[in-house]
């Protein structure tokens, strides 16, 4: 969730790092992978434990923020997740003493997958959220609540009738942050931000088009690129100066087992907003729909 | 209740197939036989081969191989040079679905 009452290029940092919900997304053949910056298209079962990232907002300090995720369904197409953060913040990284920690805002978001298309390996899914302020750490979680409304949506090209293009897939997200401040506003500002993906799977490549016989830490694998985004919206974008708008690129990979994924991305920063010097991120996620299947893994609805 | 110990699963996948995916073969195949990641539910996945017109050309008779849950096989008569498209569905034992499609060649 974003966070509006840091400075600018903290928040974007601290923005970046706690995308929430990484959902289990299959359409027809194609598995949407989890990916770090964005959210995938899907509703699923499953929990981040955790996605941490690093990354200096300023070229001094740097942000290390740890998000604990936890997704539900209540039926196959309808979900919610629940989750926060844990920011650690050094200004130097030679004197302990220098750095502060503690946890972000706590949000829910109920999220819905209102479009599937396996033929077409399409879906679509749209969101509202609500983080919680004051209900954090003082100093690190905002002071107001945050609606966030979300849009998804996933292609594979599995249908292009031309193989090397095939396992390609691509990814978005939309959102829209209102903070909810009141009267007094308190300077915070609406904002969108989103992002894309393009995924290379390997293991489509190997199961729809080519056995190559790679080895299984190959065909699991799922080379990644994303580029995420934020900025004032509205009338707020008019003062650029008071939410500067970032981009932020993260190439990495995605490798996917039965039960859970592991990714780790390099952040690389493209303007002076968006931070300072090559970032880290990487997750450890959970997929109870493989893992629990006849319990905590299935959608409410079939309870 | 939330978190009785149950046996784990997971959705089936292809994780290799006879003939491979992509391959190119000198001879007809007997059959086409998708290991899968998980065990599957015969009364409840299809293997369907079709060539290149479109026409259903394997002898519709899905079975488990050797009765591992994991192999689905389906018998082929002797086919004609040519490309061939297998699609299947897949429903795991613990009632995931799953697909996918490959092609296969019989090269003269």
């Amino acid at each position: 969730m974003p966070r509006f009452i840091k400075p600018a290029a903290l928040a974007a940092v601290a923005s970046l790092l706690s995308q929430p919900a990484f959902a289990h997304a299959v359409a027809g053949a194609r598995v949407f992978v989890n990916t770090d910056l964005i959210d995938d298209p899907g509703v699923g079962d499953e929990a981040n434990l955790p996605l941490i990232s690093l990354q200096s907002p300023d070229g001094k300090s740097w942000v290390t923020d740890a998000n604990f995720e936890f997704d539900k369904t209540i039926t196959p197409a309808l979900g919610f997740g629940a989750g926060t953060d844990y920011n650690w913040i050094s200004n130097d990284l030679g004197d302990f003493k220098k750095s502060h920690g503690g946890f972000d805002d706590p949000y829910v978001q109920l999220k819905y997958r209102w479009i599937l298309l396996p033929e077409h390996e399409f879906m679509s899914s749209v969101q509202v959220g609500e983080s919680f302020g004051r209900a954090g750490t003082t100093g690190i979680d905002s002071g107001y609540d945050t609606t966030t409304d979300s849009g998804f949506f996933g292609k594979g090209l599995g249908d292009i009738p031309w193989a090397p293009i095939r396992p390609f897939a691509i990814t978005g997200e939309l959102d829209y942050n209102i903070p909810n401040t009141g009267p007094m506003r308190g300077g915070s500002i609406t904002t969108w931000s989103g992002g894309l993906s393009l995924q290379y799977s390997i293991p489509y490549l190997q199961s729809q088009i080519k056995d190559y016989g790679l080895p299984a830490v190959l065909a699991n694998l799922t080379p990644v690129i994303e580029l995420a985004w934020s900025s004032a919206a509205g009338a707020s974008a008019l003062r650029p100066t008071n939410n500067p708008t970032t981009f932020t690129l993260g190439t990495g990979a995605v490798w996917t087992g039965r039960y859970y994924s592991i990714s780790a991305e390099l952040l690389w920063p493209l303007n002076g907003a968006s931070g300072h010097g090559i970032g880290a991120i990487g997750q450890f996620h959970l997929y109870f729909d493989d893992l629990l299947p006849h319990s905590l893994g299935k959608p409410i609805s079939q309870w | 209740m939330l978190c009785s110990a149950s046996p784990a699963f997971a959705h089936a996948f292809l994780q290799r197939a006879s003939p491979p995916v992509g391959s190119q073969l000198p001879v007809s195949p007997s059959a086409v036989t998708i290991t899968y990641t998980e065990g599957v539910e015969p009364d409840f996945s299809t293997i369907e081969v079709n060539n290149a017109q479109g026409t259903r050309v394997d002898k519709a008779d899905p079975h488990l191989l050797d009765g591992d849950q994991t192999k689905l096989s389906v018998s082929l008569p002797k086919l004609p040079p040519g490309e061939y498209t297998v699609i299947w569905h897949a429903t795991s034992v613990d009632t995931h679905k799953t697909e996918g499609r490959f092609t296969f060649s019989v090269v003269p």
